[in-house]
C-alpha cells in the first residue's frame, strides 16, 4: 500500500529533528491510534500486575495446596459439579445442604471408581479409614459411632484398562451429631483413581495402594467452598473457647469507627483555627504539625508506651483501671488528633471563600456559630475524605497496636493476622490456604469501602499529597 | 484582619490538638532525648550514662546493620520507583479516557494493610512459590525469548529503513513499528519452538529461598531485596499517577517548538520534560525517602521468617531493642537510635525545603 499522498488536501506537516516532513494525514491518524493502543496496553498490563496478584491470592485461598507446583488456578472447591455433590452429601449426612454434618441415624453413600490394567487380577475391596478431625477444629472423632460397609458395584472396560466402581456406605449408630466426617480410602495397588462422588482433597500413590483423603465427606455447599475460611474463622480460640478471628474484626471495626468520629470532631476544630483564626505562634505550630506528620511512631513510642502503661498520669483510675495497656483506650493516645488529617482540613478550609464567613459575621454570628453553621456544612467533602482515610488508616494500623496490645483477645486485625501468619508458618507448618483466607477476609472490608467511596479516596490523596 | 477574641477561640478550638501534640509528641520527644542519656530499662533508671549509648550504638551489630539497611533500602527503592514511575508516566502520557479506572486499580495495593500485602508476598516468594515458578519459566524459555527479541530487532530495523526510504519521519524505536515488530518476533519464536528448531532449557530448577536465607546479592541480603521488590511493586503506580498529573500540565507547544528546533527524543526528555517535572519530582523523591527510611512493618512481619540480621532496619531496631531482644529492654539504646531516625527524617525535610520545594506544593 502506497503511503504517498493521494491529493494535496490530505497532507500534514510533521517536524522531526528540525526538518519538516509532509506526510499523509491518514497515515498520521493511524499512527496516533496505534500509539494510543500501546498506551492502553501499558496501563492495562500495570493494572493486571497490581490487581491480578491479589485476585490470584483470593483464588488460591480456595486451593487445597496453594504451593502446588506448577502453580494452577484450578481448584476442586471452585468446580460447580463438586458443589452439587457437596450439597447432596451434606443433605444425606446431616439433613442440611448448606452446612452438612453427620447426624445420628443417617446413612451416607459415597461411590469411588478406580482403574486397573485390563489383565490384572481382581483386587480386594478398598479399605476405608475414618480419620480424626484436625486437632485445632476441636471436633470430636466420629469413628467409634460410624459403621462402614464397602460394596463392589460394577466393572466397565475402557480400552486397555478396566474401571472398578465401589460404593462405600456409612451408617451413624451413635447419638452425637458430628460437624465433620474425615476419611481415607485406600484403593487397589497399582491402580489409578478415576472419580468419586465428591473429589478427594488429596490423591497419592503409596506402597499399599492409591491413597485418597477427604477432610470432610459431609460438607454441605458452604462448608465445602469456604472450608479454609471457616478454619481461619474458628481455629484460633481464646479463653472460654471463643473464636478469635471474628473478635479481631469486631475490635478493628469498633476502634476504626470511634477513631473516625473523634478525628472528624477534633480535626475540623483544629483545621478551622489554623485556617481562619489569627493567633500568636500560628506559623510555628503549623511547621511543627508538618514535622510531626513525617516523624515515625518509633521515635516517640517509648514515652507513649510509658504514658499508657501508667494510665495517662493516673487518668485510668477514673475508669477503675491501673493501666491502659491492653485496652482500646491505649490505641487512641498518639493519634487522638491526627496531624495529617488536621493538615488536610486546614488546606480544604482555606479554599472556602472568606466572603461567606464575613457575611455570617455581619449577621451577628460568633466564631463558634460560624464553625458549626458555615464551615462544617461546607467542609463535607473534606470530612468524607478524612473519614475514609482515617477508617482505612485505623483498620490497617500495625505498629502501635502491636506495642500496646499483648492479649490475643484484644488484638486488632493486622496484629491478629501477623500472629496468625507466624502461628501457621511455625507451629503447624505452612497452611497457606487458611492464611490466605484470613488475609482475604482482612482486606475485604477496606476493599468494599474503597470501591464504594473511591472518589473520596482520590480527594484525600490530593489533599494530603499522597499516602505511603 | 485581626479580631478581638480570636486568640481565645483559637486556643479552645486547638485544645485537643495541643493536648496530643504536647503529650504524644513534645513530651515524648523530650523524654526520648532524656532516655537516650540513661540506662533506663522500663522499670528504673540506675545511672546517667552521658553519650555512652550513642557510642555503643555503633558497636552494636544490629544497629549498624539496621542503619545500613535503612539507608540502602531508602536509596534503592526511591531511585527505582521514581525512575520506573517516570518511565511509565511518559509512556502513558496521552489524553486518555478511563484514567479514573486505572488510577483506582493502581491504588488497590496501597489501601490494603501492609500485613495483608506482605503476607501475600511471603506466599508468592516461597521457595516453591509463584515468583520462582515464573523465573523458572523465564530461564527455561530463555533461548526462545532471545530468538523473539532478535527477530523483533531485525524486523524493526527493516521497517525503519523502509519507512525512511519513503521519506517518513520515524524514530529507531518508533512505538507503532515496535508493536508490529514485536508481534512478528513473537510469532516467529513460537513457530521456531513448535518445530523444535530451538529447544527450551528443560530440567532447570529455580528454588531461590527469597526470605529464609542469609545469602546476599551484591552485598544486600536477599530477604531485604525481596522487601524492596515488594515496596517498589506497591508504590510505583501511585508515584506514576503523580507524574502523570505533572506531565499533563506541561504545555504541548513546548514539545512542538522543540521538534521544530530539531531536538531528539532524548533531548526533549532532558530539556523539556524533566525540568517541567521538577516540583513533582521533588515531591515523589521526598515522599519516597521519608516513607522508605522509616520502613518498619515489612521488617517486623518478615522477621519471624527471615533471619533478623537480614531484614532489620533502623525503625525495627528501635522496637526490637525494647520489646524483641529477649533480654532486659535497652531503652537507652533504643532512644538513641530513635533520635538517629528522627534526625534522618529531619534531614530529608530540610533538604527538601533547602531545594526550594515547600509544603505548598504538596497538593495540586
Amino acid at each position: 500500500m502506497s503511503r504517498r499522498p493521494k491529493s494535496p488536501g490530505e497532507l500534514s506537516v510533521v517536524y522531526y529533528r528540525g526538518r519538516a516532513y509532509q506526510v499523509d494525514a491518514r497515515w498520521l491518524a493511524r499512527r496516533r491510534r496505534v500509539r494510543r493502543a500501546v498506551v492502553y496496553l501499558t496501563l492495562t498490563a500495570l493494572a493486571v500486575v497490581m490487581i491480578v496478584s491479589l485476585l490470584y491470592a483470593f483464588i488460591s485461598s480456595f486451593r487445597n495446596d496453594p504451593l502446588s507446583w506448577p502453580p494452577t488456578l484450578a481448584s476442586p472447591k471452585l468446580w460447580p459439579p463438586n458443589w452439587v455433590a457437596a450439597w447432596r452429601l451434606g443433605l444425606q449426612g446431616g439433613g442440611n445442604g448448606w452446612t452438612g454434618g453427620w447426624a445420628p441415624g443417617r446413612r451416607l453413600e459415597l461411590s469411588v471408581v478406580f482403574s486397573l490394567p485390563r489383565d490384572a487380577p481382581y483386587p480386594p475391596l478398598p479399605r476405608v479409614q475414618l480419620l480424626a478431625p484436625p486437632y485445632e477444629s476441636g471436633a470430636p472423632n466420629p469413628a467409634p459411632d460410624t459403621g462402614v460397609e464397602v460394596v463392589f458395584l460394577a466393572e466397565r472396560v475402557n480400552g486397555e484398562a478396566k474401571e472398578l466402581a465401589y460404593e462405600i456406605i456409612f451408617t451413624h449408630r451413635g447419638s452425637i451429631r458430628y460437624p465433620l466426617l474425615p476419611l481415607a480410602v485406600i484403593g487397589p495397588r497399582g491402580g489409578r483413581f478415576v472419580r468419586a462422588t465428591l473429589a478427594p482433597d488429596t490423591v497419592s500413590t503409596r506402597i499399599s495402594g492409591v491413597y485418597l483423603t477427604w477432610k470432610n465427606v459431609v460438607p454441605g455447599v458452604i462448608r465445602y467452598i469456604f472450608d479454609h475460611y471457616v478454619r481461619a474463622w474458628t481455629t484460633y480460640k481464646g479463653q472460654g473457647g471463643r473464636n478469635l478471628f471474628p473478635r479481631w474484626i469486631l475490635n478493628s471495626f469498633l476502634v476504626a469507627v470511634l477513631r473516625v468520629v473523634l478525628t472528624v470532631i477534633f480535626t475540623t476544630m483544629a483545621g478551622y483555627a489554623l485556617a481562619r483564626l489569627r493567633f500568636p505562634g500560628r506559623n510555628l505550630l503549623f511547621f511543627f504539625i508538618i514535622y510531626t506528620m513525617m516523624v515515625p511512631g518509633q521515635v516517640t513510642y517509648i514515652s507513649n508506651y510509658l504514658v499508657v502503661r501508667d494510665g495517662v498520669f493516673g487518668l485510668s483510675r477514673l475508669f477503675g483501671l491501673k493501666t491502659f495497656l491492653n485496652t482500646f483506650w491505649a490505641l487512641f493516645l498518639p493519634g487522638l488528633v491526627s496531624t495529617t488529617a488536621t493538615f488536610m482540613m486546614k488546606q480544604f478550609m482555606e479554599s472556602i471563600p472568606r466572603e461567606i464567613e464575613e457575611a455570617a459575621r455581619i449577621d451577628g454570628a460568633n466564631t463558634f456559630q460560624i464553625y458549626t453553621r458555615v464551615i462544617l456544612p461546607l467542609s463535607l467533602p473534606a470530612i468524607a475524605a478524612v473519614s475514609i482515610l482515617t477508617f482505612q488508616g485505623s483498620w490497617n494500623e500495625f505498629f502501635w497496636p502491636m506495642v500496646v496490645l499483648t492479649e490475643a483477645e484484644k488484638y486488632t486485625l493486622p496484629v491478629g493476622l501477623n500472629f496468625f501468619l507466624h502461628y501457621y508458618t511455625s507451629v503447624t507448618g505452612s497452611v497457606w490456604n487458611v492464611i490466605l483466607a484470613g488475609t482475604v477476609m482482612s482486606i475485604l472490608p477496606v476493599l468494599i469501602i474503597y470501591i464504594l467511596f473511591q472518589r473520596y479516596f482520590v480527594e484525600g490523596f490530593h489533599l494530603s499529597g499522597i499516602k505511603q | 484582619m485581626k479580631r478581638k477574641g480570636d486568640g481565645v477561640a483559637a486556643f479552645l478550638f486547638l485544645l485537643p490538638l495541643l493536648f496530643t501534640l504536647t503529650i504524644a509528641f513534645l513530651y515524648a520527644f523530650v523524654r526520648t532525648v532524656y532516655f537516650s542519656f540513661t540506662d533506663y530499662n522500663l522499670f528504673k533508671i540506675t545511672e546517667f550514662v552521658g553519650l555512652r549509648n550513642y557510642l555503643s550504638l555503633f558497636k552494636e551489630q544490629f544497629f549498624v546493620l539496621g542503619l545500613i539497611h535503612s539507608l540502602v533500602y531508602a536509596g534503592i527503592v526511591t531511585a527505582s520507583q521514581t525512575f520506573l514511575a517516570l518511565l511509565l508516566a511518559i509512556v502513558a502520557n496521552q489524553k486518555i479516557r478511563g484514567l479514573t479506572f486505572f488510577r483506582a486499580a493502581y491504588y488497590v495495593p496501597s489501601i490494603a494493610s501492609s500485613v495483608a500485602i506482605t503476607t501475600i508476598f511471603i506466599w508468592l516468594v516461597n521457595r516453591r512459590g509463584t515468583v520462582n515458578w515464573l523465573l523458572e519459566l523465564l530461564v527455561q524459555y530463555w533461548p526462545l525469548i532471545v530468538a523473539a527479541l532478535g527477530i523483533t530487532a531485525l524486523a524493526q530495523a527493516l521497517q525503519v529503513v523502509w519507512e525512511r526510504r519513503h521519506g517518513l519521519p520515524v524514530r529507531a524505536l518508533d512505538p507503532v513499528l515496535l508493536g508490529i515488530s514485536f508481534l512478528v518476533g513473537s510469532v516467529a519464536a513460537v513457530i521456531l519452538g513448535r518445530t523444535g528448531l530451538i529447544q527450551p532449557n528443560s530440567g532447570v530448577e529455580v528454588a531461590i529461598p527469597w526470605l529464609t536465607t542469609r545469602k546476599t546479592f551484591l552485598g544486600i541480603p536477599l530477604p531485604l531485596l525481596s522487601i524492596m521488590m515488594l515496596n517498589i511493586w506497591t508504590t510505583t503506580p501511585t508515584m506514576m499517577i503523580l507524574f502523570l498529573a505533572g506531565l499533563q500540565d506541561i504545555p504541548r507547544e513546548l514539545y512542538e517548538v522543540a521538534d521544530i528546533d530539531g531536538a531528539s527524543p532524548w533531548q526533549k526528555l532532558r530539556f523539556v520534560t524533566v525540568p517541567a517535572l521538577r516540583p513533582v519530582m521533588f515531591l515523589v523523591i521526598t515522599l519516597g525517602l521519608i516513607g522508605t527510611i522509616q520502613m518498619f512493618d515489612q521488617a517486623a512481619i518478615t522477621a519471624g521468617i527471615a533471619p533478623l540480621e537480614s531484614v532489620i532496619t533502623l525503625a525495627y531496631y528501635v522496637y526490637w531493642a525494647v520489646f524483641g531482644a529477649g533480654t532486659l529492654p535497652k531503652v537507652g539504646m533504643a532512644s538513641a537510635a530513635a533520635l538517629v531516625l528522627a534526625a534522618l527524617t529531619l534531614a530529608v525535610v530540610l533538604l527538601q525545603r533547602k531545594l526550594g520545594f515547600s509544603e505548598k506544593g504538596w497538593y495540586s
